[in-house]
């Protein structure tokens, strides 16, 4: 066996793993986290209004932000006790911003009071 | 003529016993429109002359006791026989039709009203009716040469004269209580239109009836409701 071989099958080998990948895109994060907002605040103004005028793509949306939070809050410290406030942080944030910080900045940041 | 008019080639001819019913409404309506119409009252009474000609004979001879009459109509009044079936099967009895077709100041008042019951107020494809030909053909009655220009046909598939489809032969039996049940839903569908959900359910809830349509929008508004409300109660629970 020549000695490049072993690298390569290593290389090979380390592809075929799966590995667990979080979504680590901040835009799609920011998005979601808007979604959540704005139907928690539909359903404040008016009682049936969040079903009706909620699409199911804006509901997806939503519950990924809530489960991206939930899942961080159960794994890290958060200051900010109220997951919607810690939403509404992430939600005031620029989407479409020049420079953005990592998802794992933007959980950070918002869990700040 | 009329088996010309109203069958599609290939179609089984007017004879069959099973448009009885179809033969019954044209005779009436071929001897309404061969028949003079007496107009006016008193003094002032007129008599028209009837809008086609028509000859009766019945075949003499020995052999012949009860053979049937045969009826010979002018080739030249084919259009206005077919827009008189057409009116007909819109209007219901062949008085209105011969009326629609002898006073072209009559036609306004009949083209109106059937726009707000056909157009205005109900699904026509309920009732079997083209849309676009219904309102191409009650666009052009207001001022049409009815002895010439022959209407659109605004029927989907059979001649209400033939008794079958949806509106069992009376059109206007049919569209009169549809409108009934309608306004037995008017509320439910008003709160509905006006985003007025929960009003619109509980009007929902009380609606009885045989009707199709309504029965089709009374559980689009109780599903609609309910998934709403589901939706509330999980963001509730969310929180």
């Amino acid at each position: 066996m020549k000695p490049i071989t072993l690298p390569i099958a290593c290389l090979l080998a380390s592809l075929c793993v799966p590995v667990a990948q979080a979504n680590d895109d901040p835009e799609h994060l920011i998005q979601s986290c808007q979604e959540l907002v704005g139907i928690y605040t539909k359903r404040d103004q008016q009682h049936l209004l969040a079903g009706l005028t909620t699409s199911s793509s804006e509901a997806l949306r939503a519950g990924y932000c809530r489960g991206v939070l939930d899942e961080y809050r159960r794994t890290s410290f958060c200051a900010q006790r109220d997951w919607h406030m810690q939403a509404a942080h992430i939600a005031d944030y620029p989407a479409f911003s020049e420079e953005q910080p990592s998802v794992e900045t933007l959980l950070k940041q918002s869990c700040a009071f | 003529m009329l088996e010309r008019l109203l069958c599609p080639p290939l179609s089984a001819p007017l004879s069959q016993k099973e448009y009885g019913g179809l033969r019954i409404a044209l005779n009436t309506l071929i001897e309404a429109l061969a028949s003079a119409t007496v107009k006016g009252r008193g003094a002032l009474k007129a008599t028209l002359p009837p809008l086609i000609a028509m000859e009766r004979s019945r075949a003499d001879g020995p052999g012949a006791t009860g053979s049937r009459e045969h009826w010979y109509i002018n080739p030249a009044d084919e259009a206005l026989i077919w827009n008189a079936i057409v009116l007909q099967g819109l209007f219901g009895v062949p008085k209105i039709a011969v009326l629609l077709i002898r006073e072209r100041s009559e036609r306004h008042a009949y083209v109106d009203w059937a726009r707000q019951l056909f157009l205005d107020r109900q699904s026509v494809a309920g009732l079997g009716l083209l849309r676009q030909e219904l309102i191409i053909l009650l666009d052009r009655l207001v001022d049409a040469d009815l002895c010439q220009e022959k209407l659109p046909n605004p029927f989907a598939d059979v001649w209400p004269q033939m008794g079958l489809g949806p509106h069992k032969g009376n059109l206007l039996k049919t569209l009169a209580s549809q409108t009934a049940a309608l306004s037995v839903g008017d509320s439910m569908m008003a709160h509905y239109f006006n985003g007025e959900l929960k009003q619109a359910y509980d009007k929902a809830c009380e609606v009885v009836t045989d009707n199709a349509l309504l029965l089709k929008y009374r559980d689009l508004i109780i599903t609609e409701y309910q998934d709403a409300k589901e939706f509330d109660e999980l963001l509730d629970f969310l929180r």
